[in-house]
């Protein structure tokens, strides 16, 4: 037999795995991004709003990454980074999204006016 | 030094080989995004921990990142840390799980928890160290199914290869 014979504690993990993997889609906010902030190495180094269709290029770790803001999306259009995982991530437009690109130390955060979410704290 | 312990360090080497071969080729393989790898050499790794040992399981574990980045050219670049921290993370957690197998768990979810162990370390400490962790939160649900997935892959394979001769001798000839 190739599959090992099951036991309960199996599925106990199983089920806490896809639970942590549900809880960030259940406090995630749907609300539209307002604005884009942009950072390069853990500093903001600008904030464009999402209402503005603009193109523009930041200086990265590695070089100058386009980015463009179009009908309240940004997505990067073009960065040297080797492996263009920026650029796969494609559109971003709701608050609390992100596109990150490590060879390039920078990432670029949709905030909106409750990117925090619902609540701006819960008492027990 | 003892017979006993010679030839757990020779089944150590051997298995640390088949870890990094396994590791250095799996580098160059496409897959979902970069830090998503499909964990084979944790095959090797398992193997270790229950014929040798959980320490040597560990150990391989250490070895197999610290040796792979320097032939890869990796070492302590960022990628190295995140892998470093999220193999002592996997190895201690799997270790953990291993002393209840056959009882209340099985391979299948040591293997599991050990590959999202794995995945959620490397996010938790990319979001300390390189990012702001409220922003790589959504990179959660993604590695909990790759986990799903690869980490049972590793434990049917891992399965396999303990029915065969290779393990039998192995575990024959250390002797626990």
């Amino acid at each position: 037999m190739i599959v090992p014979k099951p036991k309960v504690g199996d599925f106990v993990i199983i089920a806490l795995v896809l639970l942590s993997g549900i809880l960030p889609w259940l406090t995630r906010s749907s609300h539209r991004a307002e604005s884009f902030s942009i950072y390069v190495n853990g500093k903001k180094i600008a904030q464009i709003p999402a209402e503005r269709d603009t193109v523009f290029s930041v200086n990265g770790a590695l070089g100058k990454v386009v980015l463009e803001v179009k009908g309240g999306r940004i997505r990067v259009v073009r960065s040297n980074c080797p492996e263009k995982i920026c650029i796969k991530t494609g559109y971003i437009s709701s608050a609390g999204q992100s596109i990150a690109c490590v060879p390039n130390r920078l990432i670029v955060v949709a905030e909106g006016k409750n990117s925090r979410g619902k609540y701006d704290a819960i008492l027990h | 030094m003892t017979q006993s312990s010679i030839r757990k360090l020779a089944y150590f080497s051997a298995l640390l080989a088949v870890a990094l071969v396994i590791w250095i080729v799996e580098d160059f393989l496409p897959r979902p995004a970069p830090w998503m790898k499909y964990g084979f050499s944790y095959i090797a790794i398992l193997l270790g921990m229950t014929a040798l040992g959980k320490k040597y399981g560990i150990a391989l574990g250490i070895s197999r990142t610290v040796v792979g980045s320097i032939i890869l050219g990796k070492l302590l670049s960022p990628a190295f840390i995140l892998s470093i921290c999220a193999t002592l993370a996997a190895t201690a957690v799997m270790a953990l799980l291993l002393t209840g197998r056959g009882k209340f768990v099985s391979l299948i979810g040591i293997s599991i928890a050990g590959a999202f162990t794995h995945l959620a370390t490397q996010i938790f400490v990319a979001g300390i160290l390189f990012y702001k962790i409220e922003y790589l939160l959504w990179l959660i649900p993604v590695s909990s199914l790759w986990s799903i997935i690869a980490g049972g892959v590793v434990a049917f394979i891992t399965n396999a290869v303990e029915k065969t001769a290779i393990a039998s001798t192995l575990q024959s000839k250390v002797g626990k």
